[in-house]
């Protein structure tokens, strides 16, 4: 299956509302992968994924370790595992140290994403407490791909999002409500 | 600082180890072997990969040392309480009644998985007939392995874990705390094993009842994770059981059709 562009998604804090609400307008036929990391808490393993399915129409899975990436799914990074996506095209875990305090890390995921699909990348950063994102996300900028952060003012918590807007040329700051309509123009072509 | 590596570099760092120092990493999954060289190049403050090779070649990074950096070792006691909790319920009946119990750690780290198995075996009064094969690629971690003392920056997290297994006594049965450490008793560890072996190229012939291969298959990709599920499956006794991590799946390996699942949840597979 040859993947023509991917969605990586990351947030912590605050970023829970913002990505309900962006998976609830995601058009039953999108079919480009979206891979999400958001912190959570260490031990909340079970109910997250079964919660965001609550209000999507696209399937929402924890990926299992060397599964393919497949489109129209939406893909969850456990807690306690870093997610990386690979060069075939397979995800593959890793508990690796935490990066950043976080496991998942979001940088972990968006520069192995970089890394694999380059320019064919979307990143979006969302709300959140920490810098985890900011590495990430300019390795998305890097290799070419797209660069969407949240509008610092618009998070509950800004200092993930603030430091990724001083620290690289993002492309595209908007706020939530915006965010899902820009995301779909910049897939148009392939859905 | 590198901030990426072209793989050409990540295959040719492989292909040199290999025919140099005997190590395959060939067969990693290419993503996170490439984070682990990443990190190596700047925790060395080094350049490049050529620079790299140089420094193990003039013996001023010992390779043993480089191979610790690339495979990663974090791990916990008790790691998944609820998985133990499975194996004490469902695995370890069916294991009392034998006159030994022969248990094979294939990639043990610094030894936490290997004794809480032992309490495991403690709390249902079989230490004594238990055998533990304990093994690792890595010299480092089994020398740490060996000696069964841990600092008590791991303590919390052993209480929270052991906490949530809910067990029979209490934690201070098996270990003493001593200033910044805490060590386990030696009835404790007197049957563990600790010995190197390579899952990529070692061989082995011995059988076991429970062979436990958790959290290292993630960096296998999917051809390597074939061949050393295979290897696995031959050295378990049959009806005998296989433990990987909480993310692993043999599901898309050939061997899986030799196993029936246990628990899909806490990674648990039986031979046929
Ligand atoms: C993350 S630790 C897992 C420790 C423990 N089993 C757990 O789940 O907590 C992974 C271990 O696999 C070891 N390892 C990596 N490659 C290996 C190989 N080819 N053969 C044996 N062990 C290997 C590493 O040295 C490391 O100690």
């Amino acid at each position: 299956m040859n993947i023509e562009q991917i969605i990586v998604i990351g947030g912590s804090a605050g970023s829970f509302p913002v990505v309900n609400v962006f998976l609830s307008q995601i058009p039953r036929d999108f079919s480009v992968p979206i891979i999400l990391c958001l912190h959570r808490l260490k031990n909340v393993r079970h109910g997250f994924a079964e919660a965001l399915n609550l209000k999507t129409n696209i399937r929402v899975i924890e990926p299992r370790d060397k599964e393919q990436i497949k489109p129209n799914t939406v893909y969850l990074a456990p807690a306690n595992y870093h997610l990386l996506v690979d060069y075939d095209h397979t995800f593959a875990y890793s508990i690796a140290e935490a990066v950043r305090y976080s496991r998942p890390s979001i940088d972990v995921l968006f520069t192995s994403a970089a890394w694999v699909f380059q320019d064919k990348v979307i990143g979006i950063l969302l709300s959140g407490a920490n810098t985890d994102g900011t590495d990430g996300m300019s390795a998305i900028y890097q290799k070419g791909g797209i660069t969407i952060v949240q509008e610092p003012s618009t998070c509950t918590v800004e200092t993930m999002t603030g430091s990724a807007v001083q620290n690289i040329p993002v492309q595209y700051i908007l706020p939530p409500e915006k965010i899902i309509p820009t995301v779909i123009s910049l897939t148009q072509k392939h859905f | 600082m590198v901030e990426d590596l072209p793989d050409s570099e990540v295959k040719y760092f492989a292909y040199q180890v290999k025919q140099n120092y005997g190590y395959d990493f060939e067969n990693y999954a290419m993503s996170s072997l490439k984070r682990r060289l990443i990190r190596i190049l700047s925790l060395y403050h080094l350049p490049s990969i050529e620079k790299l090779l140089e420094q193990i070649d003039k013996k001023k990074l010992d390779i043993e040392e480089v191979v610790r950096q690339i495979t990663v070792n974090t791990t916990e006691f008790f790691r998944d309480p609820t998985t133990w909790q499975f194996i004490r319920s469902q695995l370890i009946p069916n294991l009392v009644h034998k006159p030994q119990i022969d248990i094979w750690h294939t990639a043990c780290s610094t030894g936490e998985e290997v004794i809480t198995m032992a309490i495991l075996l403690a709390e249902a009064n079989v230490l004594d007939k238990a055998y533990f094969w304990a093994t690792d690629i890595n010299d480092k971690v089994l020398e740490q392995a060996k000696k069964s003392e841990y600092h008590i920056r791991n303590w919390d997290l052993l209480m929270e874990n052991y906490h949530a297994y809910q067990p029979l006594y209490p934690i201070e049965r098996y270990c003493v705390k001593h200033s910044d450490k805490f060590f386990f008793h030696k009835s404790l560890l007197k049957n563990i094993v600790y010995q190197k072996f390579d899952l990529v190229k070692d061989v082995h012939t011995e059988k076991y009842d429970i062979v436990f291969c958790r959290n290292v298959l993630i960096y296998f990709n999917q051809q390597l994770q074939n061949q050393v599920v295979d290897k696995l499956a031959n050295c378990t006794k049959p009806r005998s059981y296989l433990v990987i991590g909480s993310k692993e799946t043999i599901m898309w390996c050939r061997a899986s059709e030799r196993y029936n699942v246990l628990s899909h949840k806490e990674k648990v597979y039986q031979l046929k």
